[in-house]
């Protein structure tokens, strides 16, 4: 397979706070092939969208990327000086964010705000910009974007505001788009739309995408690589359907079992004990060892006082476990996911 | 079995002022025509999406907003009046869970008093028995009974939630209306109060009303389910029924629009173009009509009544007409 276009290696994200400082992304390796769709998974404060936010370069204060690269195309985005990486942004790497409304500029007409993007990245003037704008607004499928183009974002419905963002985000043929929970404000009629239209322009521009959710049925949907995090690390790594399948991580296990089926009604639904820990008041050993069924009945001292490595268990499969992984000394050590 | 709830004719209209002086420019039937009847023990879900009504009617059935239209029976009694929504002495017997546990208890207060709130307006008990009772419910569902000392702002989604199932279940309701109450949490959270609900469902002999926009969960907890747009409902069946076998073509669109946690169903999806129509201007005819695939002129016109076909009750031309077969091809020509 050719050099992925992008390459997430080794990043770390620090929160400081008066309760200490919160590792929020720890070590975080991971690559993206072009045209390819990978799903970050995890529950509230797992560290998925300061995942996210640190790859694009945009983690909010009191949060510092405090080591790693992040490779597009070889290039390291964190060395790159900040007029560097406002090129790149919105140009070779953008971004979509869960709250469409919140996002947009309520002030200026979303016509203006597309328009922008070309303006910026492709130094187009006024008239060239608007009609490029028009065009996309059709592409995303906005009916009569000719007068949408004048509407300001409070005349948008949610669906309709996600698909500007998209449009945005997509103006310039990006190599990789972010997309952070993209449908979660959304009713599912509309998420359908909205996914398959992400999975459409995927299709015609080879955009490759690191798409972040909490649906388990938006992964399925969507996914070709998944990786599940849990209090900022990854747990789990592999192939769409080997993780569904097949998940090895006690966490995702647990995870998948407590979705409720709609195929039939379960008496009782699987619950995960307790709660994700503080980040500033991590356990000793696996982060997921308090809340672990499977540790309470394997009697394993390393799950306590060790963390274990991400260590490869198959063929493009990564689990971070003492129990399910092979051990340390095993010659299948293949730390990370390269 | 009787019915301990049924709606007939329900409906609810917003009145929307505006300009300097307020006046009236424009009306909203946020529901409309409900007739619906919930039997001891069961639980209905309410599924749809958002704008279609669900909250409202919850809202209705439990007296926070008075029905503008229709009668609402309660055990055999009519208990709604025009004017100020449900009479006191039911509101005991109906109590509601909202959707979220973050902002739905006052951050000021002990989460103690919050619960014990529906006993002191009741005038039930004293100080000391109402303590106990709080201390009581705090262990039903799963708290130790000195978390009444405490404040929300200690406790996590999933402990807040517990605590507002508490506060409903304080003065021993027989229906426990719901709306989306996991909407918030976490899955692994949500599956926790999805199976206390159910727990408690059948300790206390609860009915529920169960409203939810996510139908996997509606699947695991209801015995019925109502499919509602923009107002009206579209098809009422027992759950298996619905899950297995929808009628309403808004029904079926819904159902496979759901992603399914399985990667094995990707793609085999009917979509629905178009987006909901504003309740403010709704469309003529069925409601569903300009984003059916087997709309026609009659549909256009003519608002569908839900009319019986086996255990099922649906509102469509299409399915009375025996148009409705061919859905899947519909869509997958569009």
């Amino acid at each position: 397979m050719s050099e992925p276009i992008l390459q997430i290696r080794n990043l770390s994200t620090v929160f400081s706070t008066r309760a200490g400082d919160a590792l929020a992304v720890d070590a975080v390796t991971l690559d993206l092939n072009a045209g390819e769709t990978l799903c970050i998974v995890g529950e509230s404060g797992c560290g998925k969208s300061i995942t996210a936010l640190s790859v694009a370069g945009l983690v909010p204060y009191p949060g510092k990327v405090v080591g790693g690269e992040v490779l597009l195309t070889g290039a390291d985005l964190r060395k790159m000086t900040p007029a560097e990486t406002a090129k790149v942004r919105g140009n070779r790497l953008s971004m979509i964010f869960q709250d469409p409304s919140s996002a947009l500029n309520p002030v200026h007409t979303v016509g203006k705000q597309i328009a922008e993007v070309y303006r910026l990245h492709k130094g187009m003037d006024a008239k060239q910009a608007e009609a490029a704008a028009v065009e996309l607004l059709g592409a995303v499928g906005i009916p009569d974007p000719q007068r949408r183009m004048k509407a300001y974002p409070h005349e948008m419905s949610g669906g309709m505001a996600q698909r500007i963002m998209i449009a945005m985000a997509l103006a310039c043929q990006p190599e990789v788009l972010i997309a952070d929970e993209p449908t979660t404000a959304l009713d599912v009629t509309i998420q359908a739309q909205i996914l398959e239209l992400m999975r459409q322009l995927q299709k015609d521009f080879g955009t490759a995408i690191i798409l972040i959710t909490h649906d388990l049925g938006v992964v399925a949907e969507m996914a070709d690589h998944v990786a599940v995090m849990y209090a900022g690390q990854i747990v789990e790594y592999a192939d769409v359907r080997t993780l569904f399948k097949s998940p090895k991580h006690p966490y995702t296990q647990a995870l998948l079992r407590s979705v409720p089926s709609m195929g039939a009604s379960q008496d009782m639904l699987e619950v995960i004990e307790g709660r994700v820990p503080q980040l500033t008041n991590l356990p000793e050993g696996c982060l997921f060892a308090p809340r672990c069924a499977v540790r309470r009945t394997a009697d394993e001292s390393r799950c306590t006082t060790i963390t274990p490595d991400l260590l490869r268990v198959g063929p493009g499969h990564h689990c971070r476990c003492w129990l399910t992984a092979p051990s340390a000394d095993e010659s299948s050590r293949e730390v990370e996911l390269v | 079995m009787s019915a301990l709830l049924e709606l007939r004719g329900v409906r609810k209209e917003f009145v929307i002022r505006g300009g300097a002086l307020q006046r009236v420019v424009g009306r909203v039937n946020a529901v409309t025509d409900i007739d619906l009847s919930i039997e001891r023990g069961r639980t209905l879900g309410v599924v749809g999406e958002s704008g279609c009504g669900k909250s409202t009617l919850a809202r209705v059935v439990v007296g926070l907003h008075p029905a503008s239209g229709g009668q609402i029976i309660f055990d055999g009694k009519q208990i709604n009046n025009a004017t100020s929504g449900i009479d006191v002495a039911s509101t005991r017997r109906i109590q509601m869970v909202f959707q979220d546990p973050y902002s739905s208890l006052d951050p000021r207060v002990p989460v103690g008093a919050s619960i014990a709130e529906g006993l002191v307006v009741h005038g039930i008990g004293d100080a000391a028995s109402q303590r106990q009772a709080v201390g009581e419910i705090l262990q039903r569902v799963g708290l130790p009974a000195q978390a009444a000392d405490r404040y929300p702002h200690e406790f996590s989604g999933g402990q807040r939630q517990r605590i507002g199932i508490a506060r409903a279940l304080i003065l021993e309701p027989e229906l426990l209306v719901c709306d989306e109450p996991t909407s918030a949490l976490d899955v692994s959270v949500q599956a926790q109060i999805l199976n206390l609900l159910r727990l408690l469902k059948k300790q206390l002999n609860l009915t529920m009303m169960f409203i939810s926009h996510n139908l996997a969960v509606v699947r695991h907890i209801a015995d019925d389910v109502m499919v509602m747009y923009l107002g009206h409902i579209v098809e009422v069946a027992p759950a298996a029924t619905l899950f297995a076998n929808p009628h309403h073509p808004y029904s079926q669109a819904l159902l496979s629009a759901t992603p399914v946690a399985d990667p094995d169903q990707r793609g085999k999806r009917l979509r629905l173009a178009g987006e909901l129509p504003s309740p403010l201007n709704p469309p003529s005819g069925c409601p569903f009509h300009p984003r059916c695939p087997l709309a026609n002129d009659r549909c256009k016109a003519e608002l569908p009544a839900l009319t019986a076909v086996g255990p099922t009750r649906v509102a469509c031309h299409a399915v009375a007409e025996g148009r409705a077969f061919s859905l899947h091809q519909a869509m997958a020509v569009q």
